[in-house]
């Protein structure tokens, strides 16, 4: 079908391109004038009695060249502001180039045409220069919209790290990122110009009113279109063949990704032995799902009682997620299942999944799964009046209340007028489980709850879940998170690349894990060797940091009064909850964000606030791990290119000397040399991660700071890149500021500790005292392992 | 951001909108070429006459006093007096208004429940044949411009066929509604494949969303799933192209009524530059503007209350 409709757009584009290329060369001379729409020659004559077919032939190349011309033009204007728009870092530049373009996108085009038309001489450089200007605001918008999220992100940011060259930074990285948004967008652009070009000709804009163009001929022929209908209809149908065929070649936007829906495979039986386990709800035996090349599960079986939770656990690419999917019985294109799923003694297929409400689903971003546009209270009653059609509102407003009271939510007129954006990540999460309560749920599954959370939320949802399985709900918790499959975790099912490597009670598996897979998820991080006693010189400090955010236009403080130092060769940890300024002090040190007063220095020197204003050797000596470490690489070069890049721009290396820092680095931090030959979006999480430590060290840096280095990392991989982290920092004498709210990294790596809360901190000291002897309560609450004894702060 | 705060702050957006456009109006009909006075004159073009001309309208004063003059009679409603007719130019607007508005809330009326009937049954069964036919023609038919389509349609139901009449020439649109059925083509003809278009894709974007899953798995299903779940998430970037197709229809169709010769907004406006009637050029502009901002401001709104805003409180 999109093989036919392309072929169809190339041949009616042929034939009037053909024409209005070739055209003028086949007209030959004029001829003899005759009687206006008569019947003379091939076509007959038009309004002044000149032969149509020669008019046509010479009419095509006008539309075509100023369209043109005109997009070309437009193109060349409207990429460089759009780019300069996006680039800039002065907010008035872009408000410069970009308000008086909303202004003209605000008149619609034609007007604009007449009014601007009528102010030049006519001519088809007018109209080129009209209709480029047309063209041109929407080009600079969609060109600033591509670039700003590139110009600015982490990839740009390392870059600027290490004083990537223009070159590399501006075509190599925003110009290969925007360059598809841009190419897709020419066909549209392009037909738009057809677009104004011919409705300009036709109200006589721009050309001269006996001008040989197919748009001027179906205007002033129009008057015989009774006598001598030809000389309207061909050039009216050539300008229509021009436009839709040129649409139907570009149509990029308008693809259909039409997925073959696969067919529901055949029902499993299920004749399996019920009486096996004649308690259990939820019964699953030998499941499996492969795609065409690849088995996400293989053969997993276990049974659920109610009031049980099952925590499966393993690393990401498991299998995890998609047993999850085949319980709720939906289907993802491609995933062929097999098996047997009996919930409620009842069979759940693709074709048959469970029992409307039966199974309640908690996505990892709960968000996602509430309505965004309606308030929460009428989804609520929706809801209830499903279950319970004939109740009275009254009764139904009790139902939900009664809910909301069961997950700890406000029960109030003002809660249930709010939309779902209102709520807090764990309001959002709390309100999808009372949906399934109210719709009556026997199962829940909770898809990574704790994900990015501190410790102060996981107890919550630990709570949360434990009520709920007193409360006689099975429930399937979907985890890396070993903290809160400790809390609350009846039974454990371990799957490694899909197939269940061990499972059986909690406490059992906990205690003596026998699989090899299994002791290694559950490992507890090796002991340190100790710090070898050094005299604690302060390498880096920070005194007196404040910062603050834009925030909308108004200023909003981020950091007070910040004083910290780190000794050279330790480790500093920062800890505190989401949103308390950690990642804006580490970004300080760097010179990454822009407004701060107070000053960093390394080793007595102060260094400039900016990092564009920092002279090589100190840019160098500060390097900054990023959180995520696939953005924060160009995909468009091989990672050992960009691996070397900062050898080579801040310690003056020569490219053989680059490349040769780059391959020691990569067996340094354990990559294979033909990994990082490619493009990083051929490397796994835990590949960039690596890669990005190889990167931040190509510079001999004195000071690594590393934000979130392994937030989202299953805990094998994470184990390697924290004990690599800490082997790097005895080895190369690092300093290392770790920036974390994970009590294991945080043990793992820290000679000190800093907690930060609302930008400022509340509590220092060496790591062993803070973690097992803290007294601020907040501190207490993130890193002792049973916060259960320390009071919750509250948090502003 | 609360809506109320929201409706403030665009409010004050598009009053700035309107004030830069009434200057950039004013700036480009200052540039136009030949002097009023002339044309005026017409055929008795002595130079006395001209200067009298001049004074009567202002011209011998400097550019910003008549911008500053234009903009205190605007806010007070007097649009001026058209130089040709010598009526007031708000007698004229006002003719010419009714029949672009019939036009335009005609096109509306047929044009909104059938583009998104449209887009929701191709979006019923991705791929399908209905699907895939919808596609194929609104593509093509998108890249037509209305003057090529109206004449083809005069052409084979106006004079070939002759089941309608091809023009609206002379008529009462009210008293003959045959004369409207070929433009009301016309101006259906774009509109309805982007509005088709935008809905099928923001409807296959919503039923794939996790809240309608979620909505599915509690039981939720049928007609009240696509209405009240999925139809809602889709119509936000929908209801902006609606703003801007009526923004182009309001701001006279000109090409469909030039070819209809319906003597609407449009037509006035063309005729208004071709007579270099200066007051009444800048008067339709300022009244086009704002129709433009007004209705722009009101599908924001609903917009944002489409929209979804998945952020979190923190």
């Amino acid at each position: 079908m999109r093989r036919l409709r392309t072929l169809t757009g190339a041949v009616l584009l042929a034939v009037p391109l053909a024409l209005a290329v070739t055209g003028p060369w086949l007209a030959g001379e004029p001829g003899e004038r005759t009687f206006p729409f008569a019947d003379d020659g091939l076509l007959g004559t038009d309004f002044i009695g000149r032969d149509v077919a020669r008019q046509v032939l010479l009419g095509g190349r006008s539309v075509v060249v100023v369209a043109v011309s005109a997009t070309l033009l437009a193109y060349l204007l409207g990429v460089p502001a759009g780019l300069l728009a996006a680039a800039t870092r002065r907010r008035w530049v872009d408000e410069l180039l970009m308000r008086p373009l909303d202004l003209a996108l605000a008149v619609p085009s034609l007007l604009l045409l007449i009014l601007l038309a009528a102010t030049a001489p006519p001519g088809p450089l007018t109209l080129v220069g009209i209709v480029a200007l047309i063209g041109l605001p929407e080009i600079t918008r969609i060109t600033r919209a591509a670039a700003l999220p590139l110009a600015h992100g982490p990839a740009m940011e390392a870059m600027r790290l290490y004083r990537e060259t223009w070159w590399r930074r501006g075509p190599g990285y925003v110009g290969t990122g925007i360059r598809r948004v841009l190419l897709a967008d020419a066909g549209v652009r392009f037909i738009g110009a057809i677009y104004l070009v011919a409705t300009a000709s036709f109200l006589g804009i721009g050309v001269a009113p006996d001008a040989a163009d197919w748009a001027v001929m179906v205007d002033r022929n129009r008057t015989g279109l009774f006598l001598q209908p030809w000389s309207v209809a061909v050039p009216a149908a050539l300008i229509i063949c021009l436009a839709v065929g040129f649409n139907l070649v570009t149509d990029r936007m308008l693809h259909t990704t039409a997925v073959p829906s696969p067919a529901p495979p055949p029902a499993p039986a299920t004749t399996g032995d019920r009486a096996h386990a004649p308690d259990a709800l939820l019964q699953v035996r030998e499941l499996a799902a492969t795609t065409a090349d690849r088995t996400l599960v293989d053969g997993v079986s276990f049974s659920l009682r109610a009031g049980e939770i099952l925590a499966v656990i393993g690393a990401s690419g498991s299998g995890k997620t998609t047993t999850a999917r085949a319980l709720l019985g939906e289907v993802t294109p491609g995933v062929t299942h097999t098996g047997s799923i009996t919930l409620a003694g009842r069979p759940v297929t693709t074709a048959s999944p469970p029992e409307p409400g039966t199974v309640g689903y908690v996505p990892q971003q709960p968000g996602a799964a509430l309505h965004p546009v309606r308030r929460i209270g009428a989804v609520l009653h929706e809801i209830a009046r499903h279950q319970a059609p004939g109740a009275s509102r009254g009764a139904r407003g009790r139902t939900v209340a009664a809910t909301l009271a069961r997950v700890s939510l406000p029960t109030d007129r003002r809660f249930l007028r709010r939309f779902p954006h209102q709520l807090s990540g764990g309001q959002q999460q709390r309100l999808v489980i009372a949906h399934a309560l109210l719709a009556h749920a026997v199962l829940l599954i909770a898809d990574e709850p704790t994900t990015g959370q501190d410790a102060l939320t996981r107890d919550a949802v630990a709570a949360e879940l434990t009520k709920l399985a007193r409360a006689g709900i099975a429930v399937i918790l979907l985890s890396h998170d070993l903290h809160l499959v400790r809390a609350v975790a009846n039974q454990i099912l371990v799957l490694h690349r899909g197939a269940a490597v061990e499972s059986g009670p909690a406490t059992e598996v906990l205690a003596v894990p026998r699989h090899r897979h299994t002791q290694q998820l559950l490992a507890t991080p090796p002991a340190r060797p100790p710090a070898t006693v050094r005299p604690d010189r302060s390498l880096l400090s920070v005194t007196n940091l404040s910062a603050a955010h834009r925030d909308g236009g108004r200023q909003r403080d981020v950091l007070r009064d910040v004083n910290l130092a780190v000794a050279a060769g330790r480790c500093l940890a920062v800890v505190g909850r989401s949103g308390s300024g950690k990642t804006t002090l580490a970004r300080c040190i760097a010179g990454l964000h822009p407004v701060h007063t107070g000053q960093v220095s390394l080793a007595g020197q102060r260094l400039a606030a900016h990092l564009d204003r920092r002279p090589p050797h100190e840019l160098g000596a500060i390097q900054y791990v990023f959180q995520d470490a696939r953005a924060s690489f160009d995909p468009y070069r091989p990672v050992v290119d960009q691996i070397g890049r900062p050898a080579r721009r801040l310690r003056d290396a020569t490219p053989e000397q680059a490349h040769h820092t780059a391959r020691h680095l990569l067996d340094r931090v354990g990559l294979a040399q033909h990994t990082a030959t490619r493009r990083p979006d051929r490397l796994s999480g835990g590949e960039l991660h690596r890669a990005a430590l190889a990167r931040a060290l190509a510079s001999g840096p004195r000071v690594l700071i590393c934000d979130e280095t392994t937030a989202g990392l299953d805990r094998i991989t994470r184990h390697g890149i924290l004990t690599l982290l800490d082997e790097l920092r005895r080895d190369l004498e690092l300093t290392v500021v770790v920036i974390s709210h994970d009590r294991d990294v945080v043990a793992h790596l820290a000679d000190h500790i800093v907690v930060l809360d609302d930008g400022v901190v509340v509590d220092s000291g060496p790591a062993d005292a803070l973690l097992h002897h803290a007294h601020h309560p907040l501190t207490r609450a993130l890193l002792h392992i049973d916060p259960a004894t320390a009071t919750a702060p509250s948090n502003p | 951001m609360s809506l109320p705060r929201y409706a403030a702050g665009r409010l004050l957006l598009g009053l700035g909108q309107v004030a830069g456009i009434t200057t950039i109006v004013f700036v480009l009909t200052e540039a136009l070429p030949g002097d009023a006075a002339v044309v005026i004159a017409g055929d008795h073009p002595d130079p006395a006459r001209i200067a009298a001309i001049r004074a009567q309208l202002d011209l011998d004063q400097p550019a910003w006093q008549r911008y500053l003059d234009w903009l205190t009679d605007l806010l007070r409603g007097d649009l001026g007096v058209s130089l040709i007719s010598q009526r007031p130019i708000v007698e004229r607007l006002a003719d010419s208004a009714a029949a672009t508005l019939l036009l335009a809330a005609v096109t509306l009326l047929v044009l909104v429940p059938l583009a998104v009937a449209l887009g929701m049954l191709a979006a019923r069964r991705e791929g399908g044949r209905l699907d895939r036919v919808v596609s194929a023609v609104s593509v093509a038919l998108y890249a037509v411009p209305e003057f090529a389509l109206a004449i083809l349609l005069i052409a084979v139901f106006g004079v070939q066929l002759g089941w309608l009449p091809p023009t609206a020439f002379g008529a009462d649109l009210l008293a003959r509604p045959a004369v409207l059925v070929l433009p009301l083509l016309v101006l259906l003809a774009r509109p309805i494949c982007t509005i088709s278009r935008l809905t099928r894709a923001g409807m296959l974007d919503a039923l794939r969303g996790e809240h309608v899953r979620h909505a599915r798995r509690l039981g939720i299903t049928g007609s009240r799933l696509w209405l009240r779940h999925a139809l809602p998430g889709a119509l936000a970037p929908v209801v902006q192209q609606l703003a801007r197709t009526t923004d182009w229809l309001l701001g006279g169709v000109i090409v469909v009524e030039a070819v209809f010769v319906i003597p609407g907004l449009g037509t006035a406006l063309v005729d208004a530059v071709s007579t270099r009637d200066i007051p009444t050029v800048q008067a339709l502009c300022v009244l086009v503007a704002v129709t433009t901002v007004v209705v722009n401001l009101v599908a924001d709104l609903v917009a944002f209350r489409l929209a979804p805003r998945t952020g979190v409180v923190r």
